[in-house]
Parts: structure tokens; C-alpha cells; sequence
């Protein structure tokens, strides 16, 4: 009788696993499968329509000869570097002006405003931008001339074309970010605040003390999709600029992947970029995992 | 149990759904005849090009073809922007469509992969004598690989403001040195603020992508009596031509100083619709069609215009488009395919589409149903050569879209013309142009 129970005890239960099954299959089939397969076209010189043949690190070799795609490296880290912290930044204080007034009509109504704008097609928002930026008489091109910026320069020069492109990204992307933030700011207690008040507490302070610690661990999370989402950035550019103007100006990783892979049918080179760019985006998120493990806080 | 038996069938019912998504057979599917009773479909692939009545018009041109041949002729329409992006995927995994439509700079990749078919076994004497665009310069390395529908379409032209010309003292230009003097008398501030408002010539050089090559390059290298590619298929920009056409582009804007100063940031069509269509700007160059000139007309424009500007040696030459229908290897009923590419560019089919799309005529004897006044200047153009096509070359999208952004460092003032000329040139030379060994 002891030996059945035992036997019972030891005995694994592996449903669970018919249960995930569906799920991991799709993400077999639909994810890694594509990305085993790229993996073995970047070492051919396959171009969409002929039968590939083997070309070793021939692309990989080139990749790292290659000036465009150098510089299309380098604008995606330029990209990563000052639009991810200014989103965050941007999404985290908004967030917190909003959550103060959350039950205010002005709070609910930049809470929407804010929103809206990543609902909406990046297609559609940037022909609107390109519209009102050539257009020496709309809104944008007024307000933008009150700083002395002549809106209509904007998209063809090398020096103001970046900025650009940062403050549209940052303006579309920080309303969900912020969105991120409020969900995990309402389950802050009450009660921290109003302990800190009575200790005297400023507001900076209790922003110090209690709001940002407690935000650590979404604040990484938002950093992540932030680094993620903007290395894979890719329709706006392609409308704004197409990755000029001029050579590989705004050329990022994503761009150089569609050009070779579609425009110019050297798949097997593009599927060598789209390997860089998966290399680099496992490693962030190994970082992140890390960083995330790091998350308690000295309050919870 | 119940729980795990659900599982397994839900598992087994999504593997069940992909292998026959995966496997499905198009070719099959086709034969079915899109279930409106006919046996077989054709499948055409054509750009979006028509103001949004592409549909309409292409449903009726096809109609009697269709019931004559009791097939179902479905129609697929993409943006420009995506089109080759479209064909090179579609065609990679075997759903590409049974004709295609193609221009110049797509020919070489798909006659390379063997993906279109040479219709010189398909065309009689007949269709030659019939047709004027089977000759020399249309041909793709030498071959009929498609039949135009139309004849040269999108021709430059060099449009000039007739009431401004007359306000300088100036008659219509003829060559280079004209549009310089021209443009330079023109750019002035006419109402006295103390800013120009009235420019020299309408060009814009802030397209993303190479399209805008189209307005801004081939004609001009075609006036300096030269070329992108040799017949060999090398590029041949850094050549006295080249340089020379760069030169004049360059002065244009740096030196003459007679463009827009948000030149840079509009596309050549923008600029010529914020400067030349409201008569701001002397000289534009843009693609003579129907949509344009009907633009000129009711914004009160007068103009003029001319296929025939000359380069500093007298050299002449308008780009224009002479996309083809053309003959997918993949087309299953070869035959059915090549007939339906004959009959909307032959008589009865062609005929209606040049009525409905007001395009220009691609046989002998047509009528003509293009803009009533381009008739007389563009069948001389043709007919002596001034309007071409483009050249065909391996590799060229890459090089057209090197060369374009070379051309818009240049113009920003960051490379001379020379450099421009001879990056482009080492660029181009250094890719791979040889035809593959069969």
C-alpha cells in the first residue's frame, strides 16, 4: 500500500504541457522556425526569385564593410539613445501630473489627448506631418516659427531632420508609455503619501522617496519596450525620409533590411541585418531580465 | 480527461489549418474560377495609376475578353511605392500573378531569375508591323519581354510660365544656357518685402526614394549626350556628361540660386505645385499628362511647354515611361495569359483603355485619345527619338538609389558635382552587373 502511494507521489502530471501546446506551437512555427530559417539564408546569396546558393560569412564579412550599414548602426543607437529616455521621461511625468488629477475633467482629458495618438496609423500621422511641415501656412509651421524654425527646411535638411524625427516619435510613443505608467501608479497606496505628509514631506521629496522607487521595476519594463519597439522603428522613417536625405542620413537597421531585402532583392544580405538586429535585440533583453530580477524595492 | 481530449483536438485541428494553408495549391484554386461558374482565372498584377478608377476601368476593358473566353480575369492594384517590393515576395513563394506589369528598371532581376518570358515566339510579323513600341529601344537586352499598352507616357517636358517670360523679355528656353538666364531674370521679389517670391525654376530634390530621377536626372543626362550605363551594363556617370549635367543641376541651386529655398524638402510634383501651378516659378519640369495640364488650365496658367530643350551640345532627350505588360513564367495557361496581354494592348481592348485612360496610342493609325495638344509635339518627340525610355541594367535600383542620394548630398551643398559623379560611378562598378551563367 505504501509502495502505490509512493508510486502515486512520484508520478508527474504533464497536461499542463497540452495545454501550452497550441500557443508554443504558433510560436514555433511563426517565430523561431523564420528566424532558423534567416538564419540560414544570411549565409547564402539568395535574392528572393533564384535558388540560393552558399556563401559563407560572405555577407557577414561585407555587412561589416559595408559604410551604409555602418551607419545605419550608428543612427539606430543615436535613435535608441535620445528617444527611449526622453519617452520615458516624458511618460512617467505626465503620468504622475495626470494620477494627481485623475479625477479632474482636465486630468481625463489629457489623459485621452495623450493617448490618441499612438492608436493612431503611423502611415496616415506621418503624411499629416509632411503636409504641415511643407506647408509654410499651417499651425505647425506658425508655432514652429516662433522658435525662428522655418517648418519647411525641416525634411530635407541633414541637421534638422534628426530632431525631428525624435520629437515625432517621442509625441506618438509617450501616450501609451504613459498609460503603462498609470496602471502601475494607482496601485501605490494612498496611505504612503499621507504618512509622508504628516512626516513633512515636499513633493519632490515623496517623488524621490516613494513615486520613483516603486516604479523601478515598470520603468525598466518601459525602457525595454521603449529599446525594442524604437530598434525595430521603421514606417516612419520610411515615409519622413526614406532614410535620407542624402546618404543613409536616417538609415536604420530596419530600413537597410527592407532596402536590400525587398527593393534591391539581396534577401540573403537583408536576412544577415536581420540577424545583427535579433543578436542585439536577444542581448538587451537578457539585460533586461537581469536588471528585472533586481527589481524589490526597500518599501515592498 | 475531458480537458486533455479538447486540447489535443484543438492542437490537432490548428496543424490541420496550417498544413492546408501551407499547401494549399494556387494553381487550383485558380482552376476553380473564383466560383462564379467559369473554369479558369487569370490573375493580373498592375500599379495603382489611375486616380482610384482602376478597378472600373479595368473591369470594363476586360469584360468581352472574359466572356469570350470564359475566364475570370481578377485584378490586383499596388501602390508604386511597394510595387517591386510586392512582385520580388510574391513571386519567391510561387503566388505571384499570370501577367504582370513592369517598368524598365525592374525588367533585368525577373528576366535574370527567369520569372518573365521572352515573347519572341509569341509575336507574329503581323504584331510588329502593328505595334510602335516592339522596336529597338524598347526592347529589354535586346528582347521583346512585354507589350506597352500605351505609348510613351510621362514624357518630360519643360514648362514654362509664358506671362513671366514675357515680363523679363524672354522667349520660351532652347537650351541650358537659357533656362540659366531665365530662371536668374525670373527669381525676384515682386511685391517689394524684401523676399523673393518668384523663383526660376519649380524643382523639388526632396523625394525619399530614386522616383524623382525621373524629373531631375535622365532627360538632363540625355541633353548632355549621355547616359547612365553603357551597353555593357557599366555606369559611365563620371564621364564629361555626367559631371556636366550634375554641374548644371548644381548651379541651379548654389550658384545661380534660382530655386526654392525649401527645395530640398519638397518632391519634384510638391514644388511644382506650390510654385510653378499658382505662378511662382518660371520653368518646371514635370511629366506632360492629362492630369497636369488640366491643373495648368484651371489655375489660370499660361503656359507653354517643350520636349525639345537642348544640353550645351545641342543634344536632346525627354525620359519617359514604357512600362509593359508582360508574360509571368509561373502563368499556368501561357497561351491565355499572352492573349490576354494582346487584346487590352491591341485594338478593341487597348483602344478602350487609351478612351478611358486618356493614354497615348501604341499602334499605327490609333486613335488618339492623349491630351489633344501634346498629339503633334509628342508624335514628332517619338519619331525622332527625343522621347525614350530609359536604359536597362542589372543592379540598377541600387544604383538609381545611390546616384539620388548623392545628387541630394550634392545639391545640400556637401559633395561637388565631380564627387557626386565619381562615387556614384565607383558604387555602381563595384557591384556585381555580369549576366548569372546559365
Amino acid at each position: 500500500m505504501g509502495k502505490i502511494k509512493k508510486k502515486r507521489e512520484k508520478k508527474t502530471d504533464y497536461s499542463g504541457y497540452l495545454y501550452i501546446l497550441p500557443f508554443l506551437l504558433v510560436v514555433i512555427i511563426f517565430w523561431y522556425l523564420p528566424i532558423l530559417i534567416s538564419g540560414g539564408f544570411s549565409f547564402t546569396n539568395y535574392n528572393a526569385l533564384g535558388t540560393p546558393s552558399f556563401t559563407g560569412f560572405g555577407n557577414y564579412k561585407s555587412l561589416f564593410q559595408d559604410k551604409m550599414f555602418l551607419k545605419s548602426i550608428r543612427n539606430t543607437f543615436v535613435f535608441v539613445g535620445t528617444i527611449v529616455p526622453l519617452q520615458t521621461l516624458l511618460g512617467f511625468c505626465v503620468a504622475v501630473w495626470v494620477n494627481n488629477r485623475r479625477t479632474t475633467w482636465l486630468g481625463k482629458i489629457v489623459r485621452n489627448v495623450m493617448f490618441i495618438p499612438s492608436l493612431a496609423s503611423t502611415g496616415i500621422v506621418c503624411i499629416v506631418w509632411r503636409i504641415l511641415l511643407n506647408n509654410n501656412e499651417s499651425p505647425l509651421a506658425h508655432f514652429l516659427a516662433v522658435f525662428g524654425i522655418e517648418s519647411n527646411m525641416i525634411l530635407g535638411s541633414k541637421e534638422m531632420i534628426y530632431p525631428a524625427l525624435i520629437s515625432m516619435e517621442v509625441l506618438m510613443a509617450t501616450g501609451y508609455y504613459m498609460v503603462l505608467y498609470l496602471a502601475y501608479l494607482a496601485e501605490i497606496p494612498d496611505s504612503y503619501y499621507e504618512a509622508a505628509v504628516i512626516d513633512g514631506a515636499s513633493g519632490i521629496q515623496m517623488m524621490r522617496y516613494i513615486t520613483a522607487p516603486l516604479m523601478k521595476s515598470t520603468t525598466i519594463m518601459i525602457l525595454f519596450l521603449g529599446v525594442m519597439g524604437t530598434f525595430q522603428a521603421f514606417d516612419m522613417i520610411y515615409i519622413m525620409t526614406g532614410g535620407g536625405p542624402g546618404q543613409g542620413t536616417t538609415m536604420t537597421l530596419m530600413m537597410s533590411l527592407y532596402q536590400y531585402s525587398f527593393k534591391y532583392s539581396k534577401v540573403g544580405y537583408g536576412m544577415a541585418i536581420g540577424n545583427v538586429l535579433i543578436i542585439l535585440v536577444v542581448f538587451l533583453t537578457f539585460m533586461q531580465r537581469k536588471l528585472l530580477n533586481q527589481k524589490t524595492t526597500d518599501l515592498y | 480527461m475531458k480537458k486533455k481530449v479538447v486540447s489535443l483536438l484543438l492542437c490537432a485541428a490548428m496543424i490541420a489549418t496550417m498544413l492546408v494553408g501551407c499547401g494549399s495549391d494556387k494553381k487550383e484554386a485558380k482552376k476553380d474560377g473564383g466560383g462564379e461558374g467559369k473554369t479558369e482565372t487569370l490573375e493580373v498584377w498592375l500599379p495603382a495609376k489611375l486616380n482610384g478608377e482602376d478597378e472600373t476601368i479595368w473591369n470594363e476593358i476586360a469584360a468581352p475578353f472574359e466572356k469570350e473566353h470564359d475566364v475570370d480575369v481578377t485584378f490586383q492594384f499596388i501602390s508604386w511605392k511597394d510595387y517591386e517590393a510586392k512582385y520580388s515576395s510574391a513571386i519567391s513563394t510561387n503566388s505571384g500573378p499570370d501577367v504582370g506589369y513592369m517598368y524598365v528598371e525592374m525588367f533585368p532581376t525577373y528576366i535574370d531569375a527567369g520569372a518573365v518570358e521572352d515573347l519572341g515566339k509569341y509575336l507574329t510579323d503581323e504584331d510588329y508591323e502593328k505595334y510602335t513600341v516592339l522596336g529597338e529601344q524598347y526592347k529589354i537586352f535586346g528582347k521583346n519581354y512585354g507589350i506597352a499598352q500605351s505609348g510613351p507616357e510621362a514624357c518630360v517636358a519643360t514648362f514654362y510660365n509664358t506671362d513671366i517670360l514675357e515680363s523679363i523679355g524672354e522667349e520660351a528656353p532652347k537650351n541650358w544656357e537659357d533656362v540659366m538666364r531665365i530662371a536668374k531674370a525670373a527669381t525676384k521679389d515682386t511685391d517689394g518685402d524684401g523676399k523673393i517670391d518668384q523663383y526660376g525654376v519649380a524643382q523639388g530634390w526632396g523625394q525619399t526614394f530614386y522616383q524623382d530621377l525621373n524629373w531631375n536626372w535622365y532627360s538632363y543626362i540625355y541633353q548632355a549626350g549621355g547616359d547612365i550605363f553603357d551597353e555593357d551594363g557599366k555606369c559611365i556617370l563620371d564621364e564629361k556628361e555626367g559631371i556636366e549635367t550634375a554641374q548644371f543641376l548644381y548651379d541651379l541651386k548654389n550658384t545661380a540660386n534660382v530655386l526654392p529655398e525649401d527645395t530640398m524638402s519638397l518632391t519634384n510634383n510638391e514644388a511644382f505645385e506650390k510654385y510653378f501651378v499658382p505662378g511662382k516659378a518660371a520653368i518646371g519640369f514635370v511629366s506632360a499628362n492629362s492630369s497636369m495640364f488640366e491643373q495648368l488650365k484651371s489655375n489660370g496658367v499660361n503656359y507653354g511647354y517643350t520636349f525639345e530643350l537642348q544640353g550645351n551640345n545641342g543634344a536632346m532627350g525627354s525620359r519617359a515611361s514604357v512600362d509593359q505588360l508582360v508574360l509571368m513564367s509561373a502563368a499556368e495557361d501561357k497561351d491565355l495569359a499572352f492573349e490576354f496581354i494582346k487584346y487590352v494592348t491591341g485594338e478593341e481592348g487597348g483602344g478602350k483603355y487609351h478612351e478611358l485612360a486618356k493614354s497615348n496610342s501604341n499602334m499605327k493609325d490609333q486613335e488618339w485619345f492623349g491630351v489633344p495638344e501634346l498629339q503633334e509635339s509628342w508624335t514628332k518627340a517619338v519619331d525622332e527619338g527625343t522621347i525614350r525610355p530609359i536604359t536597362a541594367a542589372r543592379r540598377a535600383p541600387e544604383v538609381y538609389d545611390y546616384l539620388w542620394k548623392d545628387l541630394q548630398e550634392m545639391m545640400n551643398g556637401k559633395m561637388t558635382p565631380e564627387e557626386a559623379m565619381k562615387d556614384v560611378t565607383e558604387y555602381a562598378n563595384g557591384l556585381d552587373y555580369a549576366a548569372p551563367k546559365k
